[in-house]
């Protein structure tokens, strides 16, 4: 790599792991400081994008327009399990769900449809995320860390559709494990427990501001996850109005 | 490798299910952007996106390959739409973005940053919107668009820096690119 293809490297991918280019930056305090604004620069364009809200029930309608397509061309009922589906999905959206408030029923699929938006992130996450990090991403999320919540591998503090929200990733000994903090949703009684074809989750009551909603691949690990959040957080009962994080929880990876 | 297994036992509408329910907002955002920050535009084009993929699931092997085809689907279902009609779109729906600015620093300057990003070309915004939205690396983006991996360094290394000068005229690092 020549001198210009590093610069330009800084800015476009400024967290890029390619051994030459972290020697570069290692060597160059100058161009570290302008990939560590890069980084900085990036969080920020990610947050401004990722804010688009998104339309209620837009799954449900893509389930159900495609199901009556199908059904058109080929005349068969090949669709009838997957158009129920999306209709429930539709009437459950259109019908219980008072903006702007979430429904209880869409804590679960919040959840599960962030992790599907990481999921990238889930596979390779790798960086080791230090306790005081994580204490001060849990108090503006209201929350308390009280002991310590070991081989953390990412943390961010993500746009949600109710306000910024905690996304974790750590290993347990049965796996792998996201936590999500989700702003202003509550517990579904009903859904407390909640699965898809890939994941396994559960949702936990906070401070009555939001949710945690720990999914994995297998129960075992939801179920190690609950125990240490149960037993190394505790909640306040407001969360602070005007949350705010470092900068240097923002940019973790560089 | 056992995702994949898993991924390939399931019938084929538990597949589009779970694609829809991991990746439709992820596309819509992605589209909103792309189609100038048109909502119904946008919409439109994940319904056709996913038609388009369901007709086509046999050709997706991998579960982890799924967000770079759909988003490939996307962006040819955006094309044809283009094609078929040049749309008079609006300068940006901005009540489609949540504007709850009070909260976060973050979003203190994310309105203006928004309109920025409108006003950069597509040949920049496209693969910006890929890595921002997609979280695609320099090279992913290279064959989603059909492009150099150099190529795609320097069109993100410009939109960043036309946007940061926008943003910050004064404070960025003076470079070449």
């Amino acid at each position: 790599m020549d001198e210009l293809e590093l610069r330009r490297r800084s800015y476009a991918q400024p967290t890029d792991s390619d051994p030459e280019f972290r020697a570069w930056l290692k060597a160059n305090p100058a161009a570290l400081e302008t990939a560590r604004k890069a980084a900085q620069f990036d969080q920020r364009l990610s947050f401004a994008l990722n804010q688009t809200r998104v339309p209620e029930g837009l799954s449900g309608r893509i389930l159900l327009n495609t199901a009556m397509q199908a059904r058109k061309r080929r005349r068969r009922q090949i669709f009838t399990g997957l158009a129920l589906a999306a209709s429930i999905v539709l009437s459950a959206t259109l019908v219980l769900a008072p903006p702007p408030s979430a429904s209880p029923a869409a804590v679960s699929e919040m959840a599960l449809s962030h992790v599907y938006e990481e999921i990238a992130k889930l596979e390779t996450a790798n960086q080791v995320i230090g306790q005081t990090t994580l204490r001060g991403m849990f108090e503006s999320m209201g929350g308390e860390l009280e002991g310590s919540l070991e081989q953390v591998r990412f943390a961010f503090l993500c746009p949600t559709e109710h306000g910024r929200g905690l996304h974790l990733i750590a290993d347990t000994e049965a796996g792998r494990v996201t936590v999500l903090y989700l702003p202003e949703t509550d517990v579904d009684a009903a859904r407390v427990q909640f699965a898809d074809a890939r994941f396994v989750g559960y949702t936990m009551a906070t401070n009555g501001r939001g949710t945690l909603n720990v999914i994995a691949e297998n129960h075992e690990a939801v179920s190690i996850m609950r125990q240490r959040l149960s037993a190394q957080v505790q909640w306040r009962k407001h969360a602070p109005a005007h949350a705010s994080v470092g900068s240097n929880d923002l940019v973790a990876a560089i | 490798m056992l995702k994949s297994r898993v991924y390939s036992g399931m019938n084929k509408e538990r597949r589009f299910e779970a694609l829809v329910n991991g990746h439709s907002a992820m596309l819509y955002r992605y589209a909103y952007w792309l189609c100038d920050g048109h909502q119904s535009s946008a919409e439109d084009v994940v319904q056709e996106t996913f038609l388009r993929a369901w007709k086509s699931l046999d050709q997706l092997h991998e579960h982890q390959a799924a967000k770079a085809w759909l988003m490939t689907i996307l962006r040819r279902e955006n094309a044809r739409r283009f094609e078929r009609k040049q749309l008079d779109y609006v300068d940006v729906e901005l009540d489609s973005v949540s504007l709850d600015d009070s909260r976060f620093e973050f979003e203190l300057d994310s309105h203006e940053l928004r309109r920025a990003i409108l006003r950069l070309d597509h040949n920049y915004r496209d693969p910006l919107l890929l890595q921002a939205i997609g979280g695609f690396s320099c090279e992913e983006i290279a064959d989603i668009l059909g492009l150099g991996k150099g190529a795609v360094m320097t069109r993100v290394f410009r939109a960043k820096k036309m946007l940061m000068d926008i943003m910050n005229p004064t404070a960025t690092e003076t470079s070449h690119g």
